[in-house]
């Protein structure tokens, strides 16, 4: 555990906003919502396609090109809309979407694949 | 990697070295051999001194320090070594944004994690806390340059510690942490805010 002594005059308000969103990309997505809230520069920062691309799961890619209807304009829009908005993948025999609050993949599998030969 | 692949070469020289160490009574030179990198011990027992590098803080005070620790930790001065920018003879690597004090922690933080990478995980961990025991203003002065010198894993300590400073904190006492008065934003979107996320200050 490390402790760290709070202080007067600290500069961390004028961190660069790479390094807070640096900080913000080591929690999970629900913090970096509430994060935004702190300053305009946190909100810059929690909102930005770097924070958001930790945030997706690796292959995010792999899964929406199996979808068609996908043009988001920003990596945090892209998760949003994942988390609410399930997609059919996999020929459809499964959907995708993702917990919003921690990232995490969630399958739903159609009944075809649960058949047990 | 070219570092790895002599250092692999090295390895393998080293039984034999040993052995013949032991067997003539040879006894370690300057203290080098307590080291276990085994270049270090081929270096103590041909004689070398392990080569210098220079380094200038803002206030204009020397640190001299072994460049292997540095090349392994500072991007920043790895490139400056292996584009030939610096000269060992003459120069000084000047760092005119990092101050004595910090500068010295951070040559203290890489020495360390050179010389006992070998050490248990939990051992490196006591030891990170123990040197992050720091007021704000230290830790954000260390942010600063190890953001400039870019030494990947001090930056990744910093972070996880300013992280774990902030997880679970309503929005006013983060705002207190980091001494924020002036938030940037305008009196109606604060009071958006705080309506429709309550829960958060």
């Amino acid at each position: 555990m490390v402790m760290v002594m709070v202080g007067e005059g600290v500069g961390f308000q004028d961190l660069p906003e790479g390094c807070i969103a640096n900080v913000v990309s080591l929690t999970i997505p629900r913090d970096a919502c509430s994060l935004a809230l702190v300053s305009s520069t946190f909100r810059s920062a929690a909102e930005s396609d770097s924070v958001w691309d930790r945030f997706l799961p690796s292959d995010y890619n792999d899964i929406v090109s199996q979808s068609t209807s996908f043009s988001c304009r920003s990596k945090k829009q892209l998760y949003l809309s994942l988390c609410e908005n399930p997609i059919l993948v996999d020929d459809g025999k499964k959907s995708f979407q993702l917990d919003k609050a921690y990232g995490k993949k969630c399958y739903m599998l159609s009944p075809r694949m649960l058949s047990i030969v | 990697m070219e570092l790895l692949c002599i250092r692999q070469w090295i390895s393998g020289l080293l039984p034999t070295v040993k052995k013949w160490l032991s067997a003539w009574c040879i006894k370690p030179v300057g203290g080098a051999l307590v080291r276990q990198e085994p270049e270090y011990i081929l270096l103590a027992l041909m004689g070398s001194p392990l080569k210098k590098i220079m380094l200038c803080s803002s206030e204009k005070e020397i640190f001299s320090v072994e460049e292997q620790v540095m090349v392994q930790h500072s991007v920043i001065i790895n490139n400056m070594i292996e584009d030939g920018s610096y000269n060992h003879e003459e120069s000084k690597i000047p760092l005119d944004c990092v101050d004595s004090k910090t500068l010295k922690k951070v040559i203290d933080y890489c020495t360390h994690h050179t010389h006992h990478h070998n050490d248990n995980q939990e051992d490196l961990e006591a030891w990170d806390a123990q040197f992050l025991n720091v007021d704000s203003n230290g830790l954000y002065d260390l942010l600063m340059a190890a953001n400039y010198l870019e030494i990947r894993n001090l930056l990744d300590l910093i972070y996880g510690t300013i992280k774990n400073m902030i997880k679970g904190k309503k929005i006013d006492e983060i705002r207190r942490i980091f001494n924020i008065k002036d938030h940037g934003f305008t009196p109606e979107e604060e009071e958006q805010n705080r309506k429709e996320y309550p829960h958060f200050y």
